[in-house]
């Protein structure tokens, strides 16, 4: 497959289905479902193959922006398969929303999509633009107060994200003679004396990006909007619009930071100053996203909470100047977030009276064991326990920050080591307190009962949404397994093939 | 051979089997266990064969071709724990054999242990073991939480959380460990001295290794645990899964760092003298029996990491027996008591007595058990913990006193188990029923272990000692 045949076959499906999902929007009543199902089929075909040709990496650079092959085709169908998983997930009263909400998960689809698919800082700012304006609109689709409140937040923050970040563009246009491509950016700053606006720049990108992510301390808006939105809206946007923002970072790091032979703290070493830059958001973003989410009761909330520190796990990677890591951690975690987040919908369902609080969810688990089964499974993988998937993602960012702290020698160097094995010591105690919030879900699942009566739906008259709801995320969990046991069969080097950046 | 692979995934193949058969009728579970433990031990007698000479060692197949995580080995130090293991679980199938909540699931996850465990003893590549390390961790929580008692919710929280723990330091030893040495096989890591930074690297894994042991003051996970959990949870807890810390740091910590290791010993050494007489001592004032079985299980693993730290051919070896011996004792021991449970709803001493009357054949079995957990020469508990208190003494001269008291302090709470249950007045234990067949063949099984490895440990220790010898340098084997 050429290079534009895998882009179009790729992007092509998404725009189909916001197209296709905007037009049933107007011709058919609000309850029909048939735009969004037939939106959901182009999504995840053209998920599909963007998977496979990344794993296949006939990989190329498209009109001088666009990069197709290894990693950004693969999550670039990533994208669209959870897009697709996420409007399937669908059930009850979130049915209304769903109408207007699938246009804006396919448009978001395709920028995410986009975003980990370029080269070019200007083609990253107009996808990430794609992505916010749709993201925004899906926060408010609740249209009740406190989602009116996140999705202001959501705005202001993203407005301000956009600001910093063309702000940086600024300090790089006038030396880059036109173009603005992510190796283009890395030369000019890296040759900028003096070096101080160069790494503002830098900064102000860099903080632009982790904005988007969710990493801390940019990470106010994130709890409330994962907490708030229609639970499709939540899961797209924790996991499919993720993953896209953090390759796109890790591009950005791979091509536009050049290699030096040795890495150093000293002020004209951009490799060095990157480091430290991307370590501070890792370390902040794993404290604040592990102990905010010890303390929350309610369960979207601590999952926001959570998906803080997993962005700071894959910052770990990135530190580390191992891209492909922090690539392959947050697409275990999108996977995994997708489903714990889609969940939410169907306990809601299920238990209509239901407080949103994870003690509220007691039983759940035996009652309705499929469901019960795959979001424990979820769980599991993100709290990094083998052999499901979420435990490669964290074995390759230890494993690169390990990496890196061992081959740092010398004095400039010591000091540098000793910042990664802070690192490596954060992400640990980081792991170990996540389990402790992971584990009081699949508590409160299995172990405890419900202490007052509650009115469960009998799971004989389960509306057949909810059914189909089940099946998603029960394939989702299953993915989780499979891929987890990948590395067993044909090896790491195989299982990892799809998630190398080919540029 | 493709045989060893399957001693991993033939209680795995077996597990959904058992799950899904209890939709059609809830007794079939549990004969899907019991086959899926006898299959495993079939496999596991056919490939044993072949480990029985010295110093030969069998490899697994199943991927051979490209993968470099699935790496399988057999040979004489993962023999004996390969045997526990499927003698334990085979233990707790006929234990949990009345288990009336969710029998599919409870069946499901015991087997599911079995394939975990099997693998953390056959494991040649680094990857693998820790995978199968940690994945030990979630069936074990959902059989202390979900089929434990009252407090259970709490202890399958605090094992989760200690034992996870322990496994994040060790995943940072075992990135290390691969990282210096550029090779995922433990044996080839072995083979090549070890890594670069040796005290790092040992103390990294030590740490996962000694949570598992435990290792007071790391053990507070093990009394709740073993006490919360369901009859077959705790067999297993204290039979198999304690077994691999003491596997861990033989098979990886020491060889992989062996100057880390010189550096440790009398660290590693204070560390066991300390388990043993705490253990022992806490064991002593008791008054649930099960508390008590489990507190004595940090002594008898304080032994353990006594002997590994003397560090000689002879009380390494004495290191396996001791383990061997303990996963026999202790799952014999939980099996009794809950046994008892089962028929009278309590677990306190004080509620006993004249049982020697009432059930005189659990009486004999769980005087043999408890005489043998106390180290009575001619039963398994023994020959273990006797060696290692005279090459303790050799290493470390008279230092090693306070273990002994360790022994002392064995015979007094083994005995007063005994004095409140077995003798004494018959007080409201008149109505229980005695051990029925089934629970007698198998209780007959394992007293039949104890006597023969109380009399003939070098069955055990045998297989064992050349894989010590080449696995600690400079070891000269001296027997």
């Amino acid at each position: 497959m050429t290079p534009n045949a895998l882009f179009w076959l790729t992007f092509g499906p998404y725009l189909a289905a916001a197209i296709v999902s905007l037009t049933a929007d107007a011709v058919f009543r609000r309850e029909s479902s048939a735009g969004t199902i037939s939106a959901a089929l182009l999504l995840g075909a053209g998920g599909v193959v963007g998977l496979v040709g990344g794993w296949m990496s006939s990989s190329g650079i498209l009109h001088g922006v666009l990069v197709v092959g290894g990693a950004h085709s693969t999550v670039s169908g990533l994208i669209g398969i959870l897009a697709a998983a996420s409007l399937l997930s669908v059930s009850g009263a979130q049915r209304v929303r769903l109408a207007q909400g699938a246009p804006l998960v396919a448009l978001a689809s395709f920028g995410a999509g986009l975003s980990a698919s370029t080269n070019d800082l200007v083609m990253l700012l107009i996808a990430l633009e794609i992505v916010a304006v749709c993201a925004y609109a899906l926060v408010v689709l609740s249209r009740d107060k406190r989602s009116a409140e996140a999705g202001l937040k959501y705005y202001i923050q993203g407005a301000i994200a956009t600001g910093l970040f063309v702000l940086g563009l600024a300090v790089i246009v006038p030396f880059a003679g036109g173009s603005l491509t992510y190796a283009m950016a890395g030369q000019v700053v890296s040759s900028l004396a003096p070096a101080t606006p160069g790494l503002v720049a830098v900064l102000l990108i860099v903080a632009a990006l982790l904005l988007k992510a969710g990493a801390a301390p940019f990470h106010w808006w994130a709890p409330d909007v994962y907490e708030t939105a229609p639970p499709f809206a939540s899961a797209f946007l924790a996991g499919a619009v993720k993953l896209g923002v953090i390759t796109a970072v890790g591009t950005l790091v791979y091509v536009g930071v050049p290699i030096e032979s040795t890495i150093t703290l000293a002020g004209d070493s951009l490799r060095g100053n990157v480091a430290v830059v991307l370590a501070v958001f890792a370390v902040m973003s794993i404290v604040i996203g592990s102990f905010g989410a010890l303390a929350q009761s309610s369960y979207a909330r601590m999952l926001g909470y959570a998906g803080i520190a997993q962005v700071g796990y894959a910052l770990v990677a990135l530190a580390a100047m191992n891209p492909t890591a922090s690539i392959v951690l947050i697409a275990t975690y999108a996977v995994a977030a997708t489903v714990t987040f889609s969940a939410v919908g169907v306990f809601a369902v299920l238990r209509p009276r239901w407080d949103g609080s994870v003690s509220g969810l007691a039983g759940m688990g035996r009652a309705h064991p499929v469901l019960g089964v795959s979001v424990s499974l979820a769980l599991v993988s993100l709290a990094g326990i083998p052999p499901l998937v979420g435990f490669w993602g964290k074995f390759q960012a230890f494993g690169a920050a390990i990496l890196a702290a061992l081959s740092l020698e010398g004095a400039q160097g010591g000091l540098l080591a000793l910042m990664y094995w802070a690192l490596i010591a954060t992400a640990v105690l980081g792991s170990i307190v996540s389990l402790a919030y992971y584990g009081s879900v699949i508590r409160a699942l299995f172990f405890d009962s419900e202490s007052e009566v509650v009115i469960e739906v009998n799971p004989v008259d389960n509306p057949s949404d909810v059914k189909r709801a089940t099946v998603v995320i029960a394939s989702l969990a299953a993915l989780l397994t499979l891929a987890g046991a990948m590395p067993f069969v044909f090896g790491l080097a195989v299982a990892l093939q799809g998630f190398l950046l080919r540029l | 051979m493709l045989l060893l692979d399957m001693l991993i995934l033939l209680p795995l193949a077996f597990a959904p089997l058992a799950w899904v058969s209890s939709r059609l009728n809830h007794r079939w579970p549990r004969f899907f266990a019991l086959a899926g433990v006898i299959c495993q031990g079939a496999a596991l007698a056919v490939v044993a064969s072949s480990v029985t000479s010295a110093g030969s060692v069998v490899r697994g197949a199943i991927f051979a071709g490209g993968s470099t995580i699935w790496m399988t080995v057999m040979d004489g130090l993962s023999l004996p724990f390969l045997v526990l293991a499927v003698a334990i679980g085979s233990l707790a199938v006929v234990a949990s054999w009345n288990v009336t909540k969710a029998p599919g699931s409870h069946h499901a996850l015991l087997l599911i242990l079995q394939g975990a465990l099997a693998a953390v003893f056959l494991a040649d590549s680094l990857v693998l073991f820790y995978i199968a390390w940690e994945s030990v961790l979630i069936p074990m929580f959902f059989l202390i939480g979900g089929w434990g008692s009252s407090n259970s919710r709490r202890a399958a929280m605090k094992f989760l959380l200690f034992t996870f723990a322990g496994g994040a330091v060790l995943l940072v030893g075992v990135i290390v460990a691969i990282i210096q040495t550029g090779s995922l096989l433990i044996s080839e890591i072995s083979a090549a001295g070890g890594v670069t930074t040796p005290v790092m690297v040992f103390w990294l894994l030590a740490a996962g290794f000694l949570v598992k042991l435990p290792v007071v003051p790391l053990h507070t996970w093990l009394p709740d645990a073993h006490t919360e959990a369901p009859t077959a949870g705790s067999i297993v807890l204290a039979g198999v899964l304690l077994k691999m810390g003491g596997y861990g740091l033989i098979r990886v910590a020491v060889p992989f760092a062996p100057e880390g290791f010189e550096g440790a010993r009398v660290a590693l050494a204070i560390l066991g003298v300390v388990g043993i007489i705490w253990g022992a001592a806490t064991a002593l004032v008791q008054s649930d029996l099960k508390r008590l079985v489990a507190y004595s299980s940090v002594a008898h693993m304080g032994f353990v990491a006594l002997a590994i730290a003397v560090g000689t051919a002879a009380s390494v070896s004495a290191a396996v027996v001791t383990m061997v011996s303990h996963g026999i004792v202790a799952g014999l021991l939980f099996f009794l008591v809950g046994a008892l449970y089962e028929r009278a709803h309590t677990r306190e001493i004080s509620s006993f007595g004249g049982l020697g009357v009432v059930a005189p054949r659990w009486s004999v079995v769980f005087v043999i058990a408890s005489l043998a957990s106390a180290g009575l020469p001619g039963l398994s508990g023994f020959p273990g913990e006797y060696v290692t208190l005279i090459e303790g003494f050799r290493a470390f001269s008279w230092w090693i006193v306070p273990a002994g008291v360790g022994v002392v302090l064995a015979a007094a709470y083994n005995l007063r188990a005994i004095a409140g249950t077995v003798q004494g007045t018959r007080g409201s234990s008149s109505g229980i029923l005695d051990l029925s067949t089934r629970e007698t063949s198998v209780s007959a099984a394992c007293v039949v272990a104890i006597v023969v490895l109380g009399v003939a440990p070098h069955i055990v220790s045998s297989t064992v000692v050349p894989v010590i010898i080449s696995l600690f340098p400079g070891m000269n084997g001296g027997l």
